[in-house]
């Protein structure tokens, strides 16, 4: 068994470093993580070490995990000791990375690139994770989105997310009609009978998994919709 | 003499009230609810459909001159297509099929069996492969020959492994003296059912069409009895493209089809104790469930019990929102269970053990050593040797050779006539401790799901969920396996019918999923349905063609693009090895990705007729794609949003 020459490791090294550069530009939506890079090298430098050595086969680029292939390593890390025992000595089935294929010097930048990453946004605040009912009580935890919330800011939940793929995220339009400033043109209570009694590909929601009081919120949202204005623009989803 | 007309209607009125043919689905819907779907491929009205399953005429006018061929033996071959109540054909052209091809086109008008026209012969049979498991009922799939059925090879062991029933019919030329110089030897062999005996559960090369009739019936009758498998007729060039000369003395026996196999009353009692004496008792249910009834009655089986169910997803066995789906405990499960109920295992060794890709691969239990199990399977049967799908060799407390479909309406009466009251106050008081488990389990797949929600590639929960808030108000079926996506339509989504999820591949040969979801896709719009697949990048490579039969034929098929651009679970073995061998992981990417350059998938499904978008990165825009993609599927065309993922 031949051992590769130094040019040949070279070469291997600035292949996974290009491999890490042509990968899809990974960012998060709605985070300063890259506000903050040019202040902390070692979270980029983190951040390359993962994906070259590979980290990210099994845990997700953003160390999401997968039930699948490995657990989430984010965020919230374990400790650094532990995660440089746990690496050096690893149980199941993840592969051992030795001192000579991944350092310690390695290990803290890929944690200091762990730690960086944003908390999640609890479930109950995305409406795609709550059936497009976030005002229905999930099973084993509560709404954040409940109707306690205003009945405009439950609509805009509802919008997010049964309506917005065709009407736009802040109802600008799309595949549906535009709704901004829709209030010009129709009452809130229209536009509650045009949701109970759709007309054309508008599916139908009304009983379910609308409920009657949903309708309403998801109304007096749309008719809140003022063209840019409005407090109560979709910043999520 | 009783002539071939005869013969045929006797057929058609004994033999196509076919048992296998799922409630709800294909033939058993409304003719109306398929018809105008597609533009190329229809449904017949109801009266042509009559018109159509009527005997044809015996006596076609013969060759008015010797330039001539009339009443060909190819006709007769579609004939018995038509009685089997096969409504499809699917076929990439080659010569040594080209009689019956021309009579499907011409003696059939293309209707009643349709072709189903495919650029590659692993596309034919994964096509047929993904039908059958949505229609309840064969798709046959033409070949040719050597080269033709070499191709389809890949494919026909995916289905053998899948326990699907699929008619192959392979052209030959048995007669050296007939041969054409050259090429037609290459497409000739002596033995060519050879080729794939390994994985077909029958095959047989008629001489003879009396010899065909007799071998059709026997193949599908094989094909469709459980343990369903492929079957394979290998039909000669001479006796598709010479005159029939015996019509009159032609007997089709009729199609009839056998009975799937029962448990005993003695074993269904003896299983029936076990599981009421269980103090933990599991079921598993992997090939289990073929129509909704048998969902319906396993439904009830673990309601009586109130034991957890585990679904290994080689069908739709259990739905996903009832209470005791505890598939994603399954590890605690079986390491705490005292009796496991086994239906459909394929790995029964594999409840109770493991081998960890470790070095060495040393056995580890996952069980009690002391754990019964039940295995009710139809694996015990029937099988081969050469192909190792049988698993590793487990002898259960109680195996029972038989249809665990067809078993269980037996089983649940067993288990209610012996259970006794406090057995019943037991199960009772199981009922809330496993909802608040169910309960607890779906919140934490929600609650994993918010992990990298909006970063960009889009998390595979992102896309899952995107994707069923563009589809949950439809009728919708899932025609692809979700394990490249972390299992997450099955851990969020509401799956009640057995038709909403078209269950595992098979033999997990990589090319699968696209032609298979195309099959799927052609049975769910015959039903009136929407069909959408999550597509591997690495598997569409394989075949990408299909996206061209797909709109082709006017298929009402979602394809959205889980595009990690790799073979993502190659990517993890080199890496592990290097990992292993202490060099380099590094360099596990390479040969196991695709993106250098990387793939356009839009660009592709563009240049062959079809609606799409993308690639996608940004999680916002994938949601009005979405939207935008179902507006083509409604109208009955199938549609592609190309999208960049995380891996899994």
């Amino acid at each position: 068994m031949k051992a590769h020459s130094d040019s040949a490791v070279r070469a291997a090294l600035a292949f996974a470093a290009a491999i890490a550069c042509a990968w899809p530009i990974f960012s998060f939506a709605d985070t300063n993580v890259d506000a903050r890079a040019d202040a902390d090298t070692d979270i980029e430098a983190g951040r390359a070490v993962y994906m070259q050595k590979g980290c990210y086969e099994c845990h997700g680029i953003f160390g999401q995990g997968s039930v699948t292939t490995g657990p989430a390593l984010a965020p919230h890390p374990i400790p650094l000791s532990a995660m440089q025992a746990y690496v050096r000595n690893p149980k199941g089935q993840m592969p051992i990375f030795s001192e000579k294929i991944l350092s310690d010097d390695e290990i803290s930048r890929i944690h200091a690139y762990l730690a960086s990453l944003p908390p999640s946004r609890p479930a109950d605040s995305i409406a795609l994770l709550n059936n497009g009912t976030p005002s229905a009580k999930t099973p084993g935890g509560s709404s954040s989105v409940s109707r306690t919330s205003g009945p405009v800011v439950h609509g805009a939940s509802i919008y997010a997310a049964s309506c917005a793929a065709c009407h736009g995220r802040n109802g600008e339009g799309g595949v549906g009609p535009a709704l901004i400033g829709i209030s010009s043109r129709y009452q809130t209570a229209d536009i509650e009978a045009r949701i109970r009694e759709p007309s054309g590909i508008m599916p139908r929601l009304f009983p379910k998994p609308l409920s009657a009081e949903d309708v309403q919120d998801v109304a007096s949202y749309v008719a809140s919709l003022n063209g840019g204005t409005s407090p109560n623009k979709i910043s999520g989803d | 003499m009783t002539g071939r007309r005869t013969f045929l209607k006797d057929a058609l009125v004994t033999g196509t009230a076919a048992v296998l043919v799922k409630p709800n689905a294909s033939a058993a819907q409304p003719a109306a609810a398929a018809a105008d779907k597609g533009p190329a491929v229809r449904r017949p009205s109801s009266a042509l459909a009559a018109a159509e399953t009527q005997a044809p005429a015996l006596d076609e006018a013969p060759a008015t001159d010797a330039a001539h061929i009339g009443n060909p033996g190819s006709d007769f071959m579609v004939d018995l297509l038509r009685i089997a109540g096969i409504d499809y054909v699917a076929a990439m052209p080659g010569s040594t099929f080209r009689g019956i091809h021309e009579s499907i086109v011409n003696y059939a008008g293309d209707t009643h069996p349709q072709l189903i026209v495919c650029t590659h012969e692993e596309a034919s049979a994964a096509i047929a492969h993904g039908y059958a498991k949505v229609a309840g009922k064969p798709m046959a799939c033409l070949v040719h020959s050597t080269v033709g059925l070499q191709h389809a090879s890949m494919a026909i062991y995916n289905a053998w492994c899948d326990r699907v029933p699929m008619m192959v019919l392979a052209g030959n030329i048995a007669d050296a003296a007939k041969r054409r110089p050259g090429v037609e030897w290459y497409h000739t062999a002596q033995d060519l059912g050879a080729l794939v005996r390994d994985y077909t559960k029958w095959d047989d090369y008629p001489v003879s069409l009396q010899h065909y009739a007799e071998s059709f019936m026997r193949a599908y009758t094989m094909s469709v009895t459980p343990p369903m498998e492929p079957v394979l007729i290998v039909v000669d060039t001479e006796l598709q493209e010479q005159p029939i000369t015996d019509a009159h003395d032609i007997r089709v026996p009729p199609l009839r089809v056998a009975s799937p196999p029962v448990a005993s009353p003695d074993a269904l009692a003896a299983a029936a104790s076990l599981m009421c004496n269980a103090k933990a008792l599991v079921i598993v249910a992997d090939r289990a469930v073929r129509t909704q009834a048998a969902m319906d009655t396993l439904v009830k089986l673990a309601e009586s019990l109130n034991a957890p169910v585990i679904d290994l997803l080689g069908r739709m066995n259990f739905p996903t929102n009832h209470y005791l789906n505890h598939t994603s405990l399954q590890a605690r499960l079986l390491e705490q269970a005292d009796v496991i109920l086994a239906l459909e295992v394929g790995d029964v060794w594999g409840l109770t053990g493991s081998v960890p890709d470790t070095i060495g691969r040393p056995s580890k239990p996952r069980a009690n050593s002391d754990v019964k199990v039940i295995s009710l399977s139809t694996a015990y049967l029937y099988g081969k040797s050469n192909m190792q799908d049988a698993e590793r060799y487990f002898a259960p407390t109680l195996p029972i050779a038989a249809d665990a479909q067809a078993s269980l309406p037996g089983l649940l009466q067993a288990v209610l006539t012996t259970m006794t009251p406090p057995q019943r106050d037991a199960a009772g008081a199981r009922a809330q401790p496993m909802r608040l488990a169910f309960e607890r389990m779906r919140n934490n797949a929600r609650e994993a799901a918010t992990r990298a929600w909006d970063g960009s590639p889009v998390s595979t929960a992102r896309l899952c969920q995107e994707v069923w808030n563009a589809v949950r108000h439809e009728d919708w079926a899932l025609v692809s396996p979700p394990n490249p996506i972390s299992m997450w339509p099955q851990r969020l989504w509401d799956f009640t019918k057995t038709y909403q999820f078209i269950g595992s591949g098979g033999g997990y040969g990589v090319g699968y999923g696209a032609p298979a979801a195309v099959g799927a896709a052609i049975a769910h719009r015959d039903a009136g349905r929407i069909a959408i697949n999550i597509q591997t990048d690495g598997d569409l490579m394989v075949l990408p063609g299909v996206l061209w039969t797909a709109i082709h034929h006017g298929v009402p098929l979602l394809t959205v693009m889980h595009n990690n651009r790799a073979w993502h679970q190659e990517t993890m073995h080199i890496q592990r090895m290097a990992s292993r061998r202490d060099r380099h992981p590094e360099r596990g990417t390479i040969g196991t990705v695709l993106h250098d350059p990387p793939i356009d998938y839009a660009a592709m499904a563009k240049s062959m007729g079809m609606w799409a978008e993308g690639p996608i990165s940004d999680p916002a825009d994938l949601g009005p794609a979405l939207a935008r993609a179902m507006e083509q599927v409604k109208s009955g065309k199938p549609a592609l949003v190309d999208v960049l993922t995380q891996p899994r």
